[in-house]
């Protein structure tokens, strides 16, 4: 850009539009994670308490990353009603924020139980985790 | 407390002083340009339908709002009300469907009504029991909806410093000495006004004042989300 060249005004449309986005991204896929993981709880259950506190908290982080993402898009629709209520912009960072964060925090963990999960059967079964898989379904058809 | 507009009270000094909050209302003044030339034009734009008058006094305020199209709530003690020109302006109100009045205390205090604005004009800092001031502010916060708005207005640098000693009562001044009812006054800088609200959950908006000794602040009870 050269020294005499006008900045681009910010495009504060374009930025809401892109954030409400990144929010619904994020309860999605903390819903889905949620969803899928609490619909197959049985057939990845462990008697491990490490285990299973991971999963725990990891429930426990993404359930929060949607709430917050929900609070975060009530906040926006603050901001657009009443612009001079400038706070809920502030409220708007603040749990897009805390849904982003909690929803990295949930999805590492949950991928660590995972792999632990996976772990820990393949060392109780040595013929593999795929036969676990198929156990698990087995039992589910059962 | 509160049963009478009237506030018995002792001078350091010792002398008593009977103070009625009343008398300070300033009779047959126009209404302020801030609520005619800014603030209606502001509630409209802001889907404002109802407006709480607080210490409506003669109904100076209360008179413009009717004629913009709110419906307006004036609260005043009785006596105040009973005044002439009070009097007067309100058998005016009373031909407006939107006028509705509450007697301070009691009626008001029970009433259920909740209200999208609401006016102090110059009310507080004519309040001499500073916990009287302070729940004036709570009820405040309970009688208004969520993200409504209250508008203060009040004076200072008016001349506080230049009243005598002998004057002072509570954490203020009693005004006409040689009166025997007086009002009082006292004066709140700017950072504790904005404190005192800010305690109440009020969140400071702007500021409106036209002139150096004015004090004119919106004030929001506001969340930060919709729902």
């Amino acid at each position: 850009m050269g020294v005499n060249d006008v900045p681009e005004p910010p495009d504060h449309a374009s930025a809401r539009a892109t954030a409400l986005e990144l929010l619904k991204q994020f309860v999605a896929l903390s819903s889905g994670v949620l969803a899928l993981s609490a619909a197959f709880v049985e057939k990845f259950w462990s008697d491990d308490v490490l285990l299973q506190t991971l999963l725990g908290v990891s429930w426990l982080l993404l359930i929060g990353s949607v709430v917050c993402g929900l609070q975060a898009i009530s906040s926006m629709v603050q901001t657009l009603r009443l612009p001079d209520f400038s706070w809920s912009e502030d409220a708007t960072r603040r749990f897009a924020a805390v849904s982003k964060w909690t929803f990295v925090a949930g999805l590492s963990l949950f991928a660590t139980f995972a792999f632990l999960a996976a772990r820990r059967a393949r060392s109780q079964h040595p013929e593999g985790i795929c036969n676990w898989i198929v156990m698990a379904q087995a039992s589910s058809t059962r | 407390m509160w049963e009478s507009p009237l506030y018995k009270l002792s001078t350091p000094s010792g002398r008593k002083v009977v103070i009625d909050v009343t008398s300070s209302a300033s009779a047959g003044l126009d209404p302020n340009s801030i609520i005619t030339d800014v603030m209606i034009p502001y509630f409209k734009g802001r889907g404002v339908r109802t407006i709480l008058d607080f210490g409506a006094g003669a109904l100076r305020h209360t008179l413009p709002l009717l004629k913009a199209g709110f419906e307006v709530c004036a609260v005043e003690f009785e006596s105040g009300f009973e005044r002439d020109v009070a009097a007067e302006a309100r058998r005016t109100a009373e031909g407006d469907p939107r006028f509705t009045s509450l007697i301070w205390p009691h009626d008001y205090l029970v009433s259920g009504r909740r209200f999208d604005a609401a006016l102090l004009c110059y009310v507080i800092q004519t309040m001499p029991i500073p916990q009287e001031r302070v729940l004036v502010l709570k009820s405040l916060a309970k009688k208004l909806k969520r993200d409504s708005y209250v508008l203060y207005m009040s004076r200072y640098n008016q001349g506080a410093a230049s009243i005598s000693k002998k004057q002072r009562v509570s954490d203020g001044f009693f005004m006409w000495p040689k009166r025997d009812h007086h009002s009082f006054y006292r004066e709140f800088n700017t950072p504790d006004t904005h404190e005192m609200f800010s305690q109440r959950g009020f969140r400071y908006l702007r500021n409106l004042s036209q002139r150096g000794t004015d004090q004119v602040f919106l004030y929001a009870k506001g969340s930060g989300s919709w729902v």
